[in-house]
């Protein structure tokens, strides 16, 4: 692998088929899994003073998540009551449901606020266990899910967004935990 | 500022401003300029990366001179061929290449540096084997996972049984998931590191999918007829 394949595997900027490439890579080499894991291990000692700044001040980079609710499940009188939450200090994000109407399809919309001289934001969204559901890089400060991707009702999801500064450090939103009630309680 | 057009980087509004201004500065007074901006920039990660590879002051400085004079080199040829395209932001492909430079400078004075891995695709499937144990038996001793040496014969073809399935039942695995047990039991990394590599937000999910994937593996293992991973 060639510096810029690594940089793009720990960047989670490749596509998921060039990803699944790489990793079946790694797995056999050990030479570039070496470079890999040593690579992250630099760039997670150069983010974690900034990353417990931005816990402490978390202003900066505070995140919210704004859930437009499909008109169907509006009918329904069952408001998803889909909760953010920051789960390194349990205080609850500004996070809530909007009666918007999106179609016919549930959307679920992440923004977060701009850090300033940012190169670059990495989103991921995850299942309880760790599984990527979907991940996006790019310079946007919100994202809205695909519709391909979708959520288990009752489930608990995690999510998290990393702003690469132009100086090479991060700041982060933490952890977030994303909980998907059941629609037929 | 004139703009050539033959270079799809400098074309490129997603590489960050200052390597744009250098591989655009017409002339000499403005690269350098350009060049000191960039590395006034980057300074704190070019000298964590020089420090990460250990010694004193001396030498991770000797290491810092390096990285600059490689990336000077040949008219910026290595910072020219970062395309911001691909999917990498500059301080990660930065922090890639710098260390990558800084193994080169090692291995031109000492020689290649050993990966410490340590272990080998057996000790692999013996480590999945134990941790397939631990999960769900706990009345079977580990140490009954034992090595081919000690085995009587037909134990020896049963452990080759076992290690057949299991291979086979990998390769049914995700690429990630081949990649994190790879990094679990061949490498013997913490979870810690697993995470950031892998993407996931915390340890905690390591673990989790760590059970999921062995679970996954035992019941694989259990629709073969093979009970247990005792083998």
């Amino acid at each position: 692998m060639n510096d810029l394949e690594i940089a793009s595997y720990l960047d989670r900027g490749l596509s998921a088929q060039d990803r699944s490439r790489v990793e079946d890579h790694l797995v056999e080499c050990s030479e570039c899994r070496e470079n890999v894991a040593g690579a992250e291990q630099l760039m997670t000692k150069l983010r974690r003073p900034r990353r417990l700044a931005a816990f402490a001040g978390l202003a900066a980079v505070a995140a919210a998540a704004l859930f437009v609710v499909s008109p169907a499940l509006m009918r329904a009188r069952q408001p998803l009551d889909l909760v953010t939450r920051d789960a390194n200090t349990s205080s609850t994000l500004a996070a809530h449901a909007s009666p918007a109407t999106a179609g016919n399809q549930s959307t679920i919309r992440f923004s977060w606020a701009a850090a300033p001289d940012v190169g670059s934001y990495r989103f991921v969204l995850s299942t309880a266990d760790g599984t990527t559901v979907w991940s996006y890089s790019g310079a946007d400060t919100s994202v809205t899910l695909p519709e391909n991707v979708t959520l288990d009702r009752d489930s608990t999801y995690a999510w998290f967004v990393d702003a690469t500064l132009n100086d090479g450090t991060t700041r982060s939103t933490g952890l977030q935990q994303l909980r998907v009630p059941s629609f037929t309680r | 500022m004139a703009v050539p057009s033959n270079d799809p980087l400098l074309m490129d509004s997603t590489a960050p401003l200052e390597l744009n201004r250098l591989l655009l500065a017409p002339h000499v007074t403005d690269r350098e300029a350009a060049w000191d901006e960039l590395i006034a920039r980057h300074t704190r990660l070019l000298m964590a990366v020089a420090r990460s590879l250990g010694g004193d002051h001396d030498d991770a400085m000797e290491r810092y001179s390096y990285i600059l004079e490689k990336l000077r080199e040949n008219d910026f040829r290595r910072l020219r061929s970062y395309d911001a395209n691909v999917g990498a932001t500059f301080p990660t492909w930065l922090t890639v290449t710098s260390r990558h430079l800084c193994l080169d400078l090692h291995r031109s004075r000492f020689g290649r540096l050993r990966v410490e891995s340590g272990t080998d695709r057996s000790d692999s499937l013996r480590a999945v084997r134990r941790a397939l144990l631990d999960l769900t038996e706990g009345d079977t001793p580990p140490d009954t996972i034992v090595d081919a040496s000690s085995l009587p014969t037909d134990g020896l073809a049963l452990r080759g049984d076992l290690d057949d399935c299991l291979k086979q039942a990998l390769v049914r695995l995700t690429s990630t998931d081949r990649l994190l047990l790879t990094l679990r039991f061949e490498d013997d990394l913490p979870a810690s590191r697993i995470a950031g590599i892998l993407g996931m937000p915390t340890p905690f999910h390591v673990y989790r999918r760590l059970n999921s994937v062995l679970a996954e593996l035992r019941k694989a293992l259990q629709s073969r007829g093979i009970e247990g991973s005792d083998g």
